[in-house]
């Protein structure tokens, strides 16, 4: 939570549970934002998120414990005057965002932590690192890996679209067992003329930032499986080319591998370590 | 506005709304009926104790499922008691502060 007081970023849960259960909850796990009740679902129905699969006569209700009312489960993130910027819904309710990920969507920026995984590799044009949004991973939930190219002042990168012939900068990550890697989002190029070939090209200077969605899977850990690994090895894979106004360099492939320490599953009722 | 300019706007926003779902006119389907009645592993390979039909473990079986406001749009007015009964105006509360806010289906299941 300081994540987000420290950038100024206020935070509301809203539940369809009464407000004792929620007071509960918030001394079990020392929650200090405030969690609202919604008990009657409204302003879940108002935003229009009403769970539709959970019918009002399930047959839970006759038992006193009714599953009617849930919303399907999300998070807005919003500006000053509480205009949405970014949201993250989730078709399985167990996905979600992880907090370091909202933390840089709300700012529009990267935190780069000393806490944070990382791994660097350096040359005489370019310093390339990969670090994760997060101290850790967490099952289900969507951290990002970043992948930076510092370039040093007056050289430059090609990102795409590009003309055959050119090297686009890349980063990926290669398929990993019990790890859902989603499609990765690159920065905006800039269009630079080279009037000496006639073209005009797609080029990235200064810092470069590369975010590659990942959520471990169920395949890397179940409830109920005791064997959960403590961390796990994300091969990252660049290519780059770098290139100054008059030469370009050898182009570059470089495998990195990132160990990034997996976080405990959380069962319910457990107490959560801080 | 020109069209080039509207498209490169779509398509920035599309971009920034990859992991946002589709709204939908038409009735939502559940993940469950693709599965085993029954079976207590669901599509995404997570296994707990209760059949995967059960209403606590009801999913969307697409991505095209309603998510209320869109980028842009203001958040709507609400006032709800927080966990100690105090009455919290979210936008008053809020100020001029940015700020996360998170439906989650329950603090007690």
């Amino acid at each position: 939570m300081d994540l987000f007081r420290d950038a100024g970023i206020r935070v509301y849960g809203i539940s369809y549970d009464s407000q004792e259960q929620l007071l509960a909850f918030a001394d079990q796990y020392d929650v200090t934002y405030d969690l609202l009740s919604d008990a009657d679902s409204a302003v879940i129905r108002e935003f229009g998120i009403l769970n539709t699969l959970i019918s009002p006569d399930d047959p839970e209700r006759a038992a006193g414990r009714s599953f009617y009312g849930v919303p399907f489960p999300g998070v807005y993130v919003t500006d000053e005057n509480g205009v949405v910027t970014e949201k993250f819904f989730h078709r399985h309710y167990a996905t979600r965002e992880s907090a370091g990920a909202i933390r840089d969507s709300a700012l529009g920026e990267i935190l780069v932590r000393h806490e944070v995984p990382a791994i660097e590799l350096g040359t005489d044009q370019v310093q390339v690192s990969a670090f994760l949004s997060d101290t850790s991973l967490k099952f289900e939930t969507q951290s990002t890996v970043y992948v930076r190219f510092d370039l040093e002042d007056g050289l430059h990168m090609y990102g795409r679209p590009l003309p055959e012939g050119y090297i686009a900068s890349e980063a990926t990550i290669p398929d990993t067992s019990g790890l859902r890697v989603g499609p990765a989002r690159y920065p905006t190029t800039e269009p630079r003329e080279f009037p000496e070939l006639g073209v005009t090209l797609n080029v990235y200077g200064g810092i470069v930032d590369v975010a590659i969605p990942v959520t471990p899977t169920a395949e890397l850990f179940n409830p109920g499986n005791p064997d959960q690994p403590d961390q796990l090895v994300v091969p990252v894979s660049v290519l780059f080319q770098v290139c100054s106004e008059t030469v370009c360099y050898t182009p570059r492939t470089e495998e990195l591998s990132l160990s990034l320490p997996v976080g405990p599953l959380l069962r319910p009722g457990a107490p959560r370590a801080r | 506005m020109p069209h080039w300019t509207l498209l490169m706007t779509l398509a920035v926003m599309w971009m920034a709304t990859a992991t946002v779902t589709a709204q939908v006119a038409g009735p939502v389907k559940p993940a469950h009926e693709g599965l085993e009645p029954g079976t207590r592993t669901d599509d995404l390979g997570i296994t707990i104790g209760i059949p995967v039909e059960h209403p606590g473990r009801r999913y969307p079986a697409s991505h095209e499922f309603p998510s209320g406001p869109e980028i842009g749009e203001r958040l709507p007015a609400f006032s709800l008691p927080n966990q100690q009964g105090r009455l919290v105006d979210y936008h008053a509360d809020r100020g001029d502060s940015k700020s996360v806010v998170v439906f989650y289906r329950s603090a007690v299941w």
